[in-house]
């Protein structure tokens, strides 16, 4: 198998070809808006293909925690319970990483209910995702062909 | 359709409408740029009265959106602006919602003779940019001032206000619910919204896309004419103040930050509303409301390409994820701003 160059280096070599001698001479606004779109989706996925392994870990691991936390501080929930229960039936990272997200968003319908200082941890959670969605998209965002 | 045959497509709907459109003549085409979703192209034709300039907007036959469209009321809609005075929009000369000239809906105005608003915009000094958004805010003012029984019979009218604002909750909820995967930030947002409801507003015409991109400059820069009403409902008038501050946080130049103050005082004189309920914190809780109808698009659209990924317009439904990232950013920043601002009274 070839791993050399990886995948986040073969897209952003075709990201690159893509944005300078491929859209040079191009004068169509919309195939260009089209070629900018193709870019910011290759170059996501660049960045997706060299972490998103590590942060669904990541991100999994921090939300079982305060979730436990939630479960040992008497506080009642069913639907936490079980769904952490649920969690250790999953084999793939992915089907782990969907299964602590429903947990997430299990733990935000609580809203206020959660009290402060659980309230803020759940808050961190969503700023950890945040985090790594806008690392994906290159901290901010360009609406294709728009600027 | 072609685009080639859409020139006789326009004459032939416009002969329909009016008599002194028989016979005339496209002598120039020049293409429009914006919208994903159609093609928008300015004809200068040869009438029996001489020459005149119209704008066609197309919607291409299985063309979609992120958001469906009912056309019949974007239809109503244009008609009720294009009678009514108080709103600076196109007026409009024909339309074919059902495709009976073109193969699928299209609309046709008279063209005004203006520059594309943000080009103004992107022209003016930073230091002047606060002049131009007395303008946004008048504009988004006479949108709103309009009496909402007076518009058309096709627009669905919400029972009240409470109802309303707990439906477009709700839609936060029904799109987690329909995905095929839990998304976190449409639960927390649906929770946050339903805890931190603002004071009520009148309801009132929503344009739906509210941005300086959909604007042009008429009169010297004095006036600008609001164009792009496939949006348009009846609702909060801060949905369009927040979905603004979304854009305008997007897209350079950032015109209601070069003065918010001003634009907050000149929306406030010219609608009526008070400073309790508009201010930068109901439109912060709106920017989160107001998304949640492209998000929606967008999030179907993703878990379609997820299901089959040989589907029509994949690279856009790719794409959409990262506007996805990008509201859940911008909708933690407006969780924010509405906290703080809160913790500081």
């Amino acid at each position: 198998m070839l791993i050399s160059p990886s995948i986040s280096e073969i897209l952003r070599g075709v990201t690159h070809e893509m944005g300078t001698s491929l859209k040079q001479g191009l004068n169509d606004p919309v195939k260009n808006a089209q070629i900018d779109t193709i870019i910011g989706v290759l170059s996501s996925c660049a960045v997706r293909s060299e972490n998103e392994k590590e942060w669904m870990k990541k991100e999994v691991t921090s939300i079982l925690s305060v979730a436990k936390k939630f479960v040992s501080n008497d506080h009642s929930s069913d639907k936490i319970s079980k769904a952490l229960k649920d969690f250790d039936s999953n084999e793939s990272d992915e089907k782990k990483y969907q299964s602590a997200s429903n947990i997430l968003s299990l733990l935000g319908d609580l809203g206020s209910s959660l009290g402060e200082e659980l309230a803020s941890e759940v808050w961190s959670l969503m700023e950890q995702r945040l985090q790594h969605e806008a690392y994906i998209i290159g901290g901010g965002f360009e609406a294709a062909g728009r600027n | 359709m072609d685009i080639s045959a859409l020139p006789e497509a326009t004459i032939a709907c416009l002969a329909a409408a009016s008599e002194i459109y028989v016979g005339a003549k496209v002598l120039e085409i020049s293409p429009i740029s914006g919208g994903y979703s159609r093609l928008t192209f300015k004809y200068s034709i040869r009438t029996k009265n001489g020459d005149e300039d119209i704008v066609l907007q197309y919607v291409p036959l299985g063309a979609t959106g992120i958001v469906r469209i009912d056309r019949m009321v974007e239809n109503d809609i244009l008609v009720y602006l294009s009678e009514n005075e108080g709103v600076n929009s196109p007026k409009l000369i024909a339309s074919d919602v059902k495709g009976n000239f073109f193969d699928n809906a299209a609309f046709i105005y008279k063209a005004e003779p203006g520059r594309p608003f943000v080009d103004v915009c992107r022209d003016t000094q930073d230091n002047k940019l606060g002049a131009l958004n007395r303008i946004v805010a008048r504009s988004a003012a006479s949108v709103h001032g309009q009496d909402i029984k007076k518009l058309p019979n096709s627009m669905h009218a919400p029972t009240n206000w409470e109802d309303y604002l707990t439906s477009q909750i709700e839609l936060f909820k029904k799109t987690e619910s329909e995905s095929s995967k839990s998304r976190p930030f449409l639960r927390y947002m649906a929770k946050w919204l339903d805890e931190n409801r603002p004071p009520a507003a009148p309801l009132s015409l929503v344009h739906g896309d509210f941005q300086v991109s959909n604007m042009l400059s008429l009169n010297s820069e004095k006036d600008a004419l609001l164009v792009d009403w496939e949006l348009a409902h009846i609702g909060d008038p801060r949905e369009d103040l927040g979905w603004l501050t979304m854009v305008c946080n997007t897209i350079p130049p950032d015109i209601l930050a070069a003065d918010p103050k001003g634009f907050y005082d000149e929306y406030r004189a010219f609608s009526g509303l008070s400073k309790e309920i508009i201010n930068p914190e109901t439109s912060a809780y709106f920017l989160i409301i107001s998304s949640i109808r492209t998000h929606r698009g967008m999030m179907k659209s993703s878990d379609a390409l997820a299901k089959d990924s040989k589907q029509a317009q994949s690279v856009l439904a790719a794409y959409y994820l990262s506007i996805t990232s990008y509201q859940h950013t911008m909708w933690m920043n407006a969780v924010k701003i509405v906290e703080e601002m809160k913790r500081s009274r």
